[in-house]
């Protein structure tokens, strides 16, 4: 049974990482959100409900970490789960092929949202930089990395699809 | 029945958080709660980065490796050190050069009264608090940093913050009880009052989002060198004057424009920052900045 005991130091610690470990690693331009990943993967697996509560606690958690405004990430995820979290794009192919695209689009997605609030909470954004140089190859590295994170996820999933998440 | 139709409303919920959240936070409501998150957090981000630097140490094996490594780290820091003071005696020189000049000013006007002043004061770091870097921005569009020292050292809002010496590495911008957030100079729309330590030529030195540094607004009669070294001006008084910034790596002159502009490399990778200062003592005239 998941519940939010090992949710809450599960996303805790892919925060942790995300802001120390991997604030610095970039290829390209573009950065593995670690904390993006796990939620969308969960979303794709679990559906936009649960996807939205990871979302909103794993968002918190970078705002908290972050120097940015305070509801940003969680927004950004939130969006982000609920794109990966719907049955579009199913009927494509292969689970892996769907997953990436779904982490492809859901990914351009939280960047665009987190731009977006950057912008409208008066941060300086360069959009057209920030798009090509940062969001675009994010988008691709992450959606690259997605069915390595589906395979822990996975697993989870088994383990605890019947009962769920649960508040206590 | 209801428990599912109960949940599928969250992400509605979560939604419309998130957005008060935003809003609330432009409205510094909700300080205090992200202070403390930040005192819960900042152990664990500290024991992480602590463990990540135990776990890069632990992969050199080899002995000698360690022993190269750390003869080249001290040989790096002497050059470091040599570096730095040699811009402060060039700084020094430049000084009495003008000084000199004033002087000449006054002996040539003494019916005048003098008043010598700075610009804007600049402390000597005597009571400054030593940060160690705990944490990055997890934003990729932002660039700060997180430093293990807060309100209790005494850090307020506004304090420029050092590495190395002399070299400026940015502002704090929000402060916890143990903890600030150091917003760097080469995070997008930051601007610094500079000159450039030879020509004496001054600009504005802006953060670029690929990281970089751009020196903007630079009379197009100043003669600008690759190489020359840039440092604070103090104008605006959001910093102390002589910090240094960095070196111009190349200079963007076209004859239509106003100005020139200036491609300025960092003195440091500001990625690789570890220990910070910071100036406890100075206290900046300008406390709002453009995007912030």
């Amino acid at each position: 049974m998941l519940s939010l005991y090992l949710v809450l130091p599960l996303l805790t610690a892919a925060a942790l990482a995300q802001s120390t470990a991997l604030a610095g690693v970039s290829l390209f331009g573009a950065h593995p959100d670690l904390v993006f990943l796990l939620v969308a993967v969960w979303a794709f697996l679990r559906g936009p409900i649960e996807g939205a509560i990871w979302a909103f606690i794993g968002g918190l958690l970078l705002d908290a970490l972050s120097g940015g405004p305070f509801g940003g990430f969680a927004l950004a995820l939130l969006v982000a789960a609920l794109l990966t979290g719907q049955q579009w794009g199913r009927e494509l192919g292969s689970t892996a092929f769907q997953l990436m695209l779904l982490v492809l689009v859901g990914c351009f997605a939280f960047h665009i949202t987190l731009l977006l609030a950057l912008t409208a909470t008066g941060y300086s954004v360069n959009w057209p930089y920030a798009l090509s140089h940062t969001a675009g190859p994010s988008a691709a590295l992450n959606a690259l990395l997605a069915p390595v994170a589906h395979l822990p996820l996975s697993w989870l999933d088994r383990r605890t699809r019947p009962e769920g998440i649960t508040f206590h | 029945m209801r428990r599912g139709t109960w949940r599928s409303w969250l992400p509605l919920i979560f939604l419309i958080l998130s957005i008060l959240l935003l809003a609330l936070h432009e409205t510094r409501v909700l300080a205090p709660v992200e202070r403390s998150l930040q005192v819960v957090l900042a152990p664990l981000q500290r024991a992480a980065t602590a463990l990540i630097r135990d776990i890069g140490d632990l992969s050199q094996t080899v002995r000698q490796v360690r022993e190269l490594r750390a003869r080249v780290a001290e040989l790096e820091e002497q050059v470091h050190a040599l570096t730095i003071e040699n811009v402060r005696l060039r700084e020094y020189e430049a000084e009495a050069v003008q000084l000199r000049g004033l002087l000449g000013f006054v002996e040539a006007n003494p019916t005048w009264a003098f008043l010598g002043a700075d610009v804007v004061g600049r402390s000597a770091c005597i009571h400054a608090p030593c940060g160690e870097v705990v944490g990055q921005e997890p934003n990729p569009y932002l660039r700060y940093l997180t430093i293990n020292v807060g309100q209790a050292e005494g850090v307020a809002v506004g304090m420029p913050v050092v590495t190395g010496g002399a070299v400026l590495v940015g502002r704090v911008v929000e402060t916890g009880l143990h903890t600030s957030k150091v917003r760097l100079v080469t995070d997008t729309g930051h601007s610094v009052a500079a000159i450039l330590q030879q020509s004496r030529a001054t600009g504005l030195v802006v953060g670029q989002a690929d990281g970089s540094l751009r020196m903007l607004y630079i009379p197009q009669e100043e003669s600008v060198q690759v190489g020359d070294v840039v440092l604070t001006s103090g104008l605006g008084g959001a910093f102390p004057r002589g910090l240094v910034l960095g070196q111009i790596a190349q200079v963007v002159k076209q004859d239509f424009a106003l100005f020139q502009e200036a491609v300025v490399h960092p003195a440091v990778d500001y990625r690789r920052v570890e220990w910070t200062l910071v100036i406890r003592s100075f206290q900046p005239l300008v406390q709002k900045e453009m995007g912030e």
